[in-house]
């Protein structure tokens, strides 16, 4: 075989194999921006910002149960009082 | 490659070095000095590891001090810096460093007439010491340190956990609800940890994930019974894994041809095995830090000459 | 042949076919090599620059699978060539050299000379050409990211007042490019909403860097160059002070001794502008960086920190 015929016939092997494996982690989804709300599971308080985001301000549910540090976007000042 | 690779971690590979030289050097300066005696055998030290010789935290021989090593190695460095200064030749720091480096070397195998795998043994439980890196295995959780504090409640070590948990395929919802966390909660973990690591330069945040990943992790324990499906003979073959270093390397070796063939490694191991990335990952720096802690050259080498020949 | 060949004995030595023999297959084979390489990556690079562009999946995962493979055979002619570099010329080397053809032997000069000329066709032609290919094979991905960039902030106005609040309808208008899931307040009922970022905004943090890096990239370049250009000065002071040794002439070798000093200025110049270039590359880099994700601001000046105080610049 010539050296180009070769190299052909490996990328086109190439070529299939990387088409035919699946991918590791599944297909990937595109989403769009989405916006949504989680109600206090225990009583269906809405939850509002001057009470913080780790306790349900009326019947003391805990939505999150750590202590919130400085981050990103999330601060210390989220955490409930 | 491989053996390359290992000589350049061993420090003395002839090659390597070469590279390494201001390219455009006649060619009849090089290789002066030749690498002929280089390759001596660790055979002479054979006694060596009776453990009582050596400090087992700082692997330091216990018949001298630190400071009089470091006090030794100063002094050897100075002259020859002193000397390069007189000679007219302007030393950057990494000339320097690398004049340390050397004598830190040459004076720890004087002192402790001892063999090259423990020199380098010593090394690397030393690394952050003298270099300011850290070394997979060598590593401590130190609570003073900034980059450690916990993000949002969570510690490295549990981050690492559920990190893991993700990558071995388990939903991140399940995660973050077995931690009673909420997504975006999660999400500023995985961002605020990955930003820790690539401040810190001493690498201790990124080679402490690395250690916790070879862990168990099973002690934290709302995650101890999320596990994604696995048959019996994955759970087999994973067992295997952990016990018989051949049989890692082979699979390893594997993983990466996988690539060089334009498949994904970690799906054909998935494919073929039932193992998992994480899994994997897990068994490999349990490897790497046994590795690291009983540095042995000779069976270092049989491993990845077993890795590279297989498959 | 070198400046060791021997003067004493002019007589060769019987290994010297031999290493002729091993040098002159060695080249032979590299031309082939080289030939290899260059069939295989001109005929990978349009498939996968194809490749690239259609391939629907965000990760762009079976592109990578191509790649990896491309640059996996790239990697084995890599291994091959240090294989028979170790063995044909190395190995051979040794024997002679453990034969006892040491530094001071009349013909050490011989032996040391094939060496390394064999190493220096190796490294300096074989390996440099090897780099150019993986350079180029990698550049298959190259995309103008600031298309990309510009589709996420048409995005980002196009959603930014379409929200409203899940617990009282109220409208809630996105304040800013979101890089992760985070919450939102309302402004009416003061209810914490989550918000979660696109795909596409998510991604955001991710190409950045490089982004950041594409838009500074002739400053990168102006540091290579001074690299370059020391180099070769290094390489003309080199010959000119070969000259100088072997030139009888005492005013002709006189006038090599200028330009020669002429050059190590220029290239002390050279020298003294990387530190220069390489913070201003390293302050650009990150100014663009920040403005591309201003959220990661406090993260990035310390990374920016850790850069200047860097040995090498990095990219």
């Amino acid at each position: 075989m010539s050296e180009e015929k070769k190299v052909n016939s490996f990328l086109e092997n190439l070529k299939k194999k990387a088409k035919e494996q699946k991918q590791y982690g599944g297909e990937t989804k595109i989403v769009e921006a989405k916006m949504d709300v989680r109600d206090c599971p225990n009583c269906g308080a809405g939850r509002a910002q001057q009470d913080g985001l780790t306790h349900c301000a009326y019947c003391g549910f805990e939505f999150l149960s750590v202590k919130l540090t400085d981050g990103i976007y999330v601060k210390k000042e989220d955490n409930s009082q | 490659m491989f053996k390359k690779l290992f000589g350049s971690i061993l420090g003395n590979n002839e090659e390597e070095n070469k590279q390494q030289q201001p390219q455009n050097q006649h060619a009849s300066q090089h290789h002066e000095d030749n690498y002929d005696d280089e390759y001596d055998d660790d055979e002479n030290y054979e006694n060596e590891d009776d453990g009582d010789a050596y400090d087992p935290e700082t692997l330091h021989g216990k018949h001298y001090t630190i400071d009089q090593f470091n006090a030794e190695v100063e002094s050897r460095a100075k002259a020859w810096i002193a000397r390069e200064e007189r000679d007219g030749v302007k030393l950057e720091q990494k000339d320097i460093d690398n004049i340390y480096f050397n004598y830190r070397r040459e004076v720890y195998t004087a002192w402790n007439n001892c063999s090259q795998d423990q020199m380098l043994r010593w090394e690397m439980a030393n690394s952050m010491t003298h270099m300011g890196i850290a070394t997979s295995g060598f590593v401590k959780e130190d609570s003073s340190n900034p980059f450690l504090q916990p993000v949002h409640g969570i510690d490295l070590r549990t981050y690492t956990a559920m990190a893991k948990k993700i990558g071995s395929g388990v939903d991140y919802t399940l995660v973050c609800k077995a931690m009673n966390l909420e997504p975006a909660i999660w999400e500023e973990l995985n961002t605020v940890w990955p930003q820790r690591m690539a401040e810190d330069t001493s690498f201790t945040v990124t080679t402490l994930f690395g250690q916790y990943y070879g862990e168990s992790l099973d002690d934290i324990t709302q995650l101890a019974n999320i596990e994604p499906e696995m048959s019996d003979s994955a759970k087999e073959y994973l067992q295997k894994m952990k016990t018989d270093p051949y049989f890692y390397e082979e699979l390893e070796g594997a993983r990466q041809a996988a690539y060089n063939y334009g498949m994904d490694g970690a799906q054909w191991i998935l494919d073929n095995f039932g193992i998992n990335l994480a899994q994997f990952q897990e068994v490999a720096m349990m490897y790497m830090e046994d590795r690291n802690k009983n540095w042995n050259s000779n069976e270092i080498s049989q491993r990845l000459n077993h890795r590279t020949e297989k498959p | 042949m070198g400046f060791f060949s021997s003067k004493k004995e002019d007589k060769l030595p019987e290994w010297y076919a031999q290493v002729k023999e091993n040098q002159e297959r060695f080249f032979v084979f590299l031309d082939k090599m080289e030939n290899k390489m260059m069939e295989l990556c001109e005929a990978s690079i349009p498939e996968l620059t194809e490749l690239y562009k259609n391939d629907p999946d965000i990760f762009h995962r079976e592109y990578g699978r191509l790649k990896a493979g491309v640059l996996g055979q790239l990697e084995q002619i890599r291994e091959k060539v240090d294989d028979v570099h170790e063995e044909k010329i190395l190995d051979l080397y040794s024997e002679i050299n453990h034969s006892g053809v040491r530094a001071t032997h009349p013909h050490y000069g011989l032996l040391n000379d094939f060496r390394n000329q064999c190493g220096d066709r190796y490294r300096q032609q074989f390996e440099v050409k090897l780099e150019e290919w993986t350079d180029k094979i990698n550049e298959t991905s190259a995309e103008d990211l600031e298309i990309k960039y510009q589709n996420v902030l048409k995005e980002y106005d196009a959603i930014k007042d379409k929200f409203t609040c899940k617990q009282c309808g109220s409208p809630i208008t996105i304040e800013k490019i979101f890089l992760i899931e985070t919450f939102v307040n309302c402004p009416s009922c003061n209810t914490q909403n989550t918000f979660s970022p696109s795909t596409q905004a998510q991604m955001l943090q991710h190409f950045a860097q490089d982004l950041a890096r594409q838009r500074t990239a002739s400053l990168y370049q102006a540091i290579r160059n001074a690299e370059q250009k020391e180099r070769d000065l290094y390489q003309k002071m080199h010959e000119l002070k070969l000259k100088i040794t072997f030139e009888k002439d005492k005013k002709l070798a006189a006038q090599y001794q200028q330009q020669r000093d002429a050059f190590e200025k220029e290239r002390q110049e050279a020298i003294d502008s990387l530190p220069v270039l390489s913070e201003q590359y390293t302050r650009a880099k990150y100014a663009e960086w920040i403005k591309i994700v201003p959220d990661f601001k406090e993260h990035l000046l310390t990374r920016m920190e850790n850069d200047l105080g860097a040995v090498s610049p990095r990219w």
